[in-house]
């Protein structure tokens, strides 16, 4: 669905003076985006659903923060904060992740996908990268996100996602030759 | 060709990434929008009630007060309390008496670094902007930027001489070696009562090391960070925290304080 920028402004003033429609027009551009972004960057697929809900009842909540520049690109960042407090959660319920693991492998993106080798080779590899090589990655190619948009979704320097972008896919063309391992450079 | 075959299998990922079917339903997104709006809309008779309670409380406090000036009881004036003096921690009036009677006596690093620093924390996922404030270190010779509402407290024991800078419920530890056998690593940190979480994300960049531990029985974490300064020195910071602090603005920081550490000799 391909969302003008002046009904997307249209939407976004009408969801601030209280319209409920104008908000589920807002959900229906883009939770596909949001979803398909939180995937790619490493929210699992039991885990998606919540992580989409709670990417949106910020936006409800702190839409009047929005002020100025592209939708999609205050989305995505909201997206990212989101996944990134929601790994943060995980990371604390260790032991229940454990137990889950126990009880049953989690589901994976790639295990609906039909790829061909390299195609899977470099999926698994993107989603072992380090999260600043990963974000940058996907957004580039995935989402034809510009330098300038990256960096302000990741609040970071454009210098800095370009490093980020050219590490990262040299990372991936080595684990493309190599046939799937990548050995990351870790701030460990 | 291997960019061919690297821009070919991105190209492909892209495309199925896209065929794939969406999970989420937007009729349960709209729900729980509605859910929020309804709890917003609960909360606010009770905001309402604590601002006029909270008014007639300053104002009865505000009569209590000018009755007792009025009764003219003036014997609060004769008493001076003192903050009580911990073993080997310096309050931050006898810091700043130090820091004046230190100006007299010798040089102070001169530190070339803007004096407040503005960046964007993200807690919970939304974005507010933070006003750090420039902090030298004299001793340990580094610099980087706080927090406002840090407080910082200096200790001494056994030989060892620790910065603690605190806020809320969390606070960093910072302590400075030489020598790269002296680290504590993570020797002592099971016997505190912590086990070593496992991340699959990194936190920080630019350090020599950093590892997270979560307490067994409260509900508390600490980060470990190694940070190389000049002429083979590091610095050891303990960061501690509760589970709860996560989701706060305390994670930004942890890693402004990092991040903008710069070292001076």
């Amino acid at each position: 669905m391909k969302v003008t920028e002046e009904q997307e402004r249209a939407w976004i003033e009408d969801a601030l003076d209280g319209n409920d429609e104008a908000f589920q027009k807002i959900i229906n551009a883009y939770h596909t985006t949001v979803e398909r972004f939180a995937r790619q960057i490493g929210v699992q697929d039991q885990d998606i659903q919540d992580v989409t809900q709670e990417v949106f009842i910020k936006v409800y909540r702190f839409l009047y923060k929005y002020s100025r520049g592209k939708f999609s690109t205050w989305l995505y960042s909201v997206t990212l904060n989101v996944s990134k407090d929601f790994f943060r959660k995980q990371k604390r319920e260790k032991v229940k992740m454990m137990k889950a693991i126990q009880e049953g492998p989690a589901t994976f993106y790639e295990d609906n996908l039909d790829l061909s080798e390299d195609a899977r080779v470099l999926h698994d590899a993107i989603q072992r990268l380090d999260e600043k090589y990963k974000v940058p990655i996907v957004l580039f190619y995935f989402h034809d996100a510009s330098i300038k948009e990256i960096a302000v979704i990741m609040n970071s320097r454009e210098a800095t996602v370009k490093t980020r972008l050219k590490r990262g896919k040299d990372m991936l063309k080595k684990g493309l030759k190599e046939g799937g391992s990548i050995n990351e450079p870790r701030a460990l | 060709m291997s960019q061919e075959r690297f821009e070919k299998g991105m190209k492909e990922l892209k495309n199925k990434y896209k065929e794939e079917a969406s999970t989420t339903s937007t009729k349960e997104i709209f729900q729980s929008i509605q859910l929020e709006k309804n709890k917003r809309g609960q909360r606010q008779p009770f905001q309402y009630g604590a601002v006029i309670a909270a008014t007639i409380a300053i104002f009865l406090i505000g009569c209590v007060l000018i009755g007792s000036l009025l009764a003219g009881n003036d014997t609060a004036n004769d008493v001076t309390e003192s903050p009580p003096v911990l073993d080997g921690v310096a309050s931050s009036d006898d810091n700043k008496k130090e820091d004046s009677e230190k100006e007299e006596t010798s040089v102070i690093t001169e530190v070339n670094r803007s004096e407040t620093l503005t960046k964007t924390a993200a807690p919970e996922g939304m974005e507010e902007e933070i006003e750090y404030e420039l902090y030298v270190s004299e001793h340990l010779g580094y610099s980087t930027y706080l927090h406002p509402d840090m407080e910082t407290a200096e200790i001494s024991s056994d030989g060892e001489f620790r910065e603690i800078h605190s806020i809320f419920l969390g606070d960093i530890q910072v302590s400075r070696t030489d020598d790269e056998t002296g680290l504590i690593k993570n020797i002592s940190f099971a016997e505190e009562g912590y086990e070593e979480v496992s991340l699959e994300h990194s936190l920080f960049d630019n350090v020599v090391h950093y590892s997270v531990w979560s307490h067994l029985t409260d509900p508390l974490l600490m980060y470990y960070v190694v940070v190389e300064g000049l002429n083979g020195s590091f610095y050891e910071l303990k960061i501690n925290l509760t589970i709860e602090m996560e989701d706060g603005y305390f994670p930004w920081v942890v890693e402004t304080f990092i991040e903008e550490m710069e070292f001076h000799e």
